[in-house]
């Protein structure tokens, strides 16, 4: 498919979404059920990848497309319908992990694994234990811009957040990364290679 | 070594870094971004570390299995009608459900044949090789706040699970038990048999291993 097809199709499901949140704002349950299908294996990997637990996955994409029937007469078009739905799962999973104290920051922490234990985990993959260390709002933007792609304009209209917040935001999540690199005692670089 | 006269430009390129590499920035950012990785050695170093990530992410699949849509209870929900049981338990179910079918199956790929076929060798899974000729249930353990390593170390031995190396998550740990074929009521009693111990909040299966020609 040539990139101008590619961009007339996301183009025409944007279109297409929009009127779908329309009908939705109008109690539309067939609109719903659409709108459901076209999101649902992708929310639900996001806030897997949030919450690490199926039932807490499944639960809150429910949760989620609960929370757009009631809120759809509030999207104002001013954002792009995917922006506008990420932002509510990302509101829905942080509210979830509050709820739970289940903070993405102490997910892990290898400090505290018996020692060969904290050799094994630094040694399979640094990267995703050393997302697992940073604190839940730098761990989202990470997923944000990493996983679903987002521009930083749409991170901050995802989060409510000032640009600027944003742009922060990564640059101490990168910096903690390059501390957790650091502390490894393995000191795999970033080809995945032993010094 | 960064020039003064470029800390300000430095300092701009740092923050763009994310979206370079995630193919966000618009032109112009692309270009000073390009421009300046090519002198200097900590932003470049930085893309690398960010690419690292990025490959990561995409890569990893930490939900192998995504779950048909629930529409009859989202729908059901809007009415207001109470669904918190049936979400609680949908997984259990769902894997118990799952189990009835895949015993079905395997007993056709399991069971010694008249026709002369060779035995099953090897299994295909969704989530990872298997490395055993019996069926296999990857079941996810949730233990509750607080549970010392001894404690633990003991729940796996009492289920005789190798304990895993790494958690999935905090407090969240998934062995793969080669527990044989068993009913709906079997597993559903060996699942309450492994929540009836005070250190876990839940157990669930999340994934069952079958042998495969």
């Amino acid at each position: 498919m040539s990139n101008s097809q590619t961009t007339k199709r996301w183009a025409n499901r944007e279109l297409e979404e929009r009127a779908l949140l329309e009908l939705i704002a109008a109690e539309d349950r067939d609109a719903l059920t659409d709108l459901y299908g076209h999101y649902h294996a992708r929310l639900f990997k996001f806030v897997f990848r949030m919450t690490r637990s199926y039932t807490d996955a499944d639960e809150l994409v429910n949760d989620i497309m609960l929370a757009v029937w009631r809120s759809a007469g509030n999207f104002r078009g001013d954002s792009k319908p995917s922006t506008w739905i990420f932002g509510i799962a990302y509101r829905q999973a942080l509210k979830r992990l509050s709820r739970k104290q289940v903070a993405i920051a102490s997910h892990l922490d290898v400090d505290l694994l018996p020692d060969t234990q904290s050799r094994t985990v630094e040694q399979e993959d640094w990267v995703r234990h050393g997302l697992e260390t940073l604190p839940a709002a730098q761990r989202l933007a990470m997923e944000l811009v990493f996983f679903l792609g987002l521009s930083y304009e749409e991170v901050a209209a995802v989060t409510e957040c000032p640009v600027n917040t944003v742009k922060t935001r990564m640059f101490h999540a990168r910096r903690k990364l390059k501390e957790h690199l650091s502390s490894s005692a393995s000191g795999e670089n970033f080809s995945g290679e032993v010094d | 070594m960064i020039e003064l006269q470029d800390t300000a430009r430095h300092d701009a390129v740092t923050e763009l870094l994310p979206w370079y590499v995630n193919g966000t920035l618009d032109e112009s950012e692309r270009d000073l971004v390009r421009e300046h990785i090519g002198v200097c050695d900590d932003c470049r170093e930085n893309v690398e570390l960010l690419s690292h990530v990025q490959r990561t992410v995409r890569n990893e699949s930490p939900a192998p299995l995504v779950p048909a849509p629930r529409t009859d209870e989202l729908l059901a929900a809007l009415d207001g009608r109470d669904h918190s049981h049936a979400l609680r338990s949908r997984w259990q179910w769902l894997a118990a459900a799952s189990v009835v079918i895949l015993v079905g199956v395997s007993s056709v790929l399991l069971w010694p044949r008249g026709d002369g076929l060779d035995s099953p060798t090897r299994f295909e899974t969704a989530t990872s090789p298997a490395s055993s000729d019996s069926i296999n249930y990857v079941v996810e353990l949730r233990f509750v706040d607080g549970v010392s390593a001894e404690a633990r170390t003991a729940i796996f031995d009492a289920i005789d699970a190798p304990e895993p190396a790494t958690p999935a998550g905090k407090s969240i740990y998934r062995v793969t038990l080669a527990l044989g074929p068993l009913s709906l009521t079997e597993l559903e009693g060996y699942i309450e048999g492994i929540e009836s111990h005070p250190e876990i909040s839940t157990a669930a299966v999340v994934a069952v291993q079958l042998p495969v020609e």
